[in-house]
């Protein structure tokens, strides 16, 4: 696990099913919100679409990760500036391929530089979908974040991904014990087994033996989720948080957290357009307190409150 | 109640098991809401979104073990009332006068901190620890130092009207009678 790991900095990556929810607005402004309090260094991890810039209203820088992959430069050399006190980004921008042919090795390598960077916040911008690579890095992190918005296709989405996320950690730590083809087994032949959800899959592999039945409920215990709702507009969207929470929790059985929403705000197009980064732009706006306030929550590990 | 199935309601109502009853309330409302809610309203977007896999079963069993640990939470907490109120009763009862000095017998007793009070009381510490000590001098006015015994006797479940009573009484006395 990521957060067993001695690194300096702590890692913040923000992941999730659906393009367009908000994840690189809500990572960017988190960036510029944690700036306050430390030294934050940004990763546009989104390799096929690398955006993370425009929020902060610079230009696309000319070192990026491609430098990384093709050149050998070590990541830290492709730090730049952000133009915002403490903070510094790495850019993404890999041209057309995307990040889906990095292989093992290059990733692992860059994991190892990920660990090793100076910075008291390193925050990782990812790209839509479950790819692999994206899996690996949001596992990488010692806080997970996912981004959701009050419809029911980005929530759709958010359990997929969910579930795409724990069997990708469940594979990987029930590997460490020699049952990897077993759970990529069940797993494949799920319809086959009758399996027809999360519950009975794990179910499923709880029954196989007491041994895994341990295992994968340490594994259910100790995966921790951020839940983010983006583009609240009202008490009614702030309360969808608190019930996508208690499906995770109580149908995952994972240990999700609600840790913040953000409100709504047209402001943000308009600054994006006008390449200004919106939480300086707009420093007092409800939503720019609504981002301040999720960035509190992660550093405390507090959660919204429930008002009624 | 055991420790395993205390933190298995806690758990159940999404709760930390520092939980205030107000906050166990306010969740309990808030799961039933979202588990009965079968329209397709915002609240319940969450479970439509699962619809395929959470069956009208799942819900009940769900909503079942809310009533449960709600239930048995709600037992839990007026047991503890119903304690402390005993004990307050009994350290109240060989007491005539509210001293500084009685009053923090009785919250040592009640195994509350002047951290905490300060905390859930919103008064200083310093004002506090004042009342216990009788240091009139420094205590503000009487209406404020009024106010604050009031809170005083309130957050530790006792008369308040008889213990701001006798208090003051000890305050106007320092400060000759005519002190308002
Ligand atoms: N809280 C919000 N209020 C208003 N618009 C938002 C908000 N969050 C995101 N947006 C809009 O949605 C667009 C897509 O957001 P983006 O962060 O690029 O999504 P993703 O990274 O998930 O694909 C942004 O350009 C922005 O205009
Ligand atoms: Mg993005």
């Amino acid at each position: 696990m990521a957060g067993d790991r001695k690194h300096k900095g702590e890692i913040l990556a923000v992941g999730g099913g659906k393009g367009g929810v908000g994840k690189s607005f809500i990572l960017s402004s988190l960036g510029m919100s944690l700036a306050r309090k430390g030294k934050v260094v940004m990763i546009d991890g989104d390799l096929g679409g690398a955006n993370l810039h425009n929020f902060l209203g610079v230009s696309p820088p000319r070192t990026s990760l491609i430098d990384f992959f093709e050149r050998k430069v070590p990541l830290s050399e492709l730090i730049v500036d952000s133009g915002i006190e403490n903070l510094s980004l790495i850019s993404g921008m890999v041209g057309t391929t995307g990040g889906e042919n990095i292989k093992y090795v290059q990733k692992k390598k860059l994991f190892s530089h990920i660990l090793s960077l100076e910075a008291d916040y390193i925050l990782i911008d990812l790209g839509a979908g479950a790819h692999f690579n994206t899996i690996d890095t949001l596992l990488l992190a010692d806080r997970k974040l996912i981004v959701v918005t009050p419809e029911i296709l980005s929530i759709e989405n958010m359990y997929n991904f969910l579930r795409n996320l724990f069997f990708r950690r469940l594979g990987s730590a029930l590997g460490q014990h020699g049952y990897r083809e077993l759970v990529i087994s069940v797993w494949k032949d799920r319809r086959g087994l009758g399996i027809k959800n999360f519950q009975q899959l794990v179910a499923h592999l709880k029954n196989i033996s007491p041994e895994l039945r341990g295992l994968v409920d340490c594994e259910l215990k100790g995966f921790k989720i951020h839940i983010v709702l983006n583009q609240a507009k009202g008490h009614r969207d702030i309360m969808i948080g608190n019930s996508v929470k208690s499906v995770c929790r109580k149908f995952f059985g994972i240990d999700a957290q609600y840790s913040g929403y953000v409100e709504y705000d047209e402001s943000v197009s308009h600054s994006v357009n006008r390449r200004l980064p919106y939480m300086s732009a707009f420093a007092t706006s409800r939503c720019a307190r609504s981002i301040n306030k999720l960035a509190d929550n992660l550093v405390s590990g507090q959660q919204v409150r429930i008002v009624s | 109640m055991n420790r395993e199935a205390h933190r298995h309601h806690f758990e159940t109502l999404e709760l930390d098991m520092k939980a205030s009853p107000a906050e166990i309330n306010k969740a309990y409302l808030l799961l039933k809401d979202i588990y009965l809610n079968e329209s397709l309203l915002n609240d319940s977007l969450a479970i439509t979104a699962m619809s395929e896999e959470i069956s009208a079963e799942d819900k009940a069993d769900i909503l079942q073990g809310i009533e449960d640990s709600y239930r048995a939470l709600s037992e839990m907490v007026s047991e503890e009332r119903r304690a402390v109120s005993a004990l307050v009763d009994s350290l109240v009862a060989g007491i005539d006068g509210f001293n500084g000095a009685a009053l923090k017998e009785i919250r040592q007793r009640l195994e509350i901190s002047l951290d905490d009070m300060a905390m859930e009381t919103r008064i200083q510490r310093e004002h506090l620890a004042n009342i216990e000590a009788d240091n009139f001098a420094e205590l503000p006015v009487a209406v404020y130092t009024r106010g604050f015994v009031l809170n005083y006797a309130k957050f530790l479940s006792l008369d308040a009207e008889k213990v701001t009573g006798s208090y003051m009484d000890n305050f106007r006395q320092y400060h000759g009678d005519g002190a308002k």
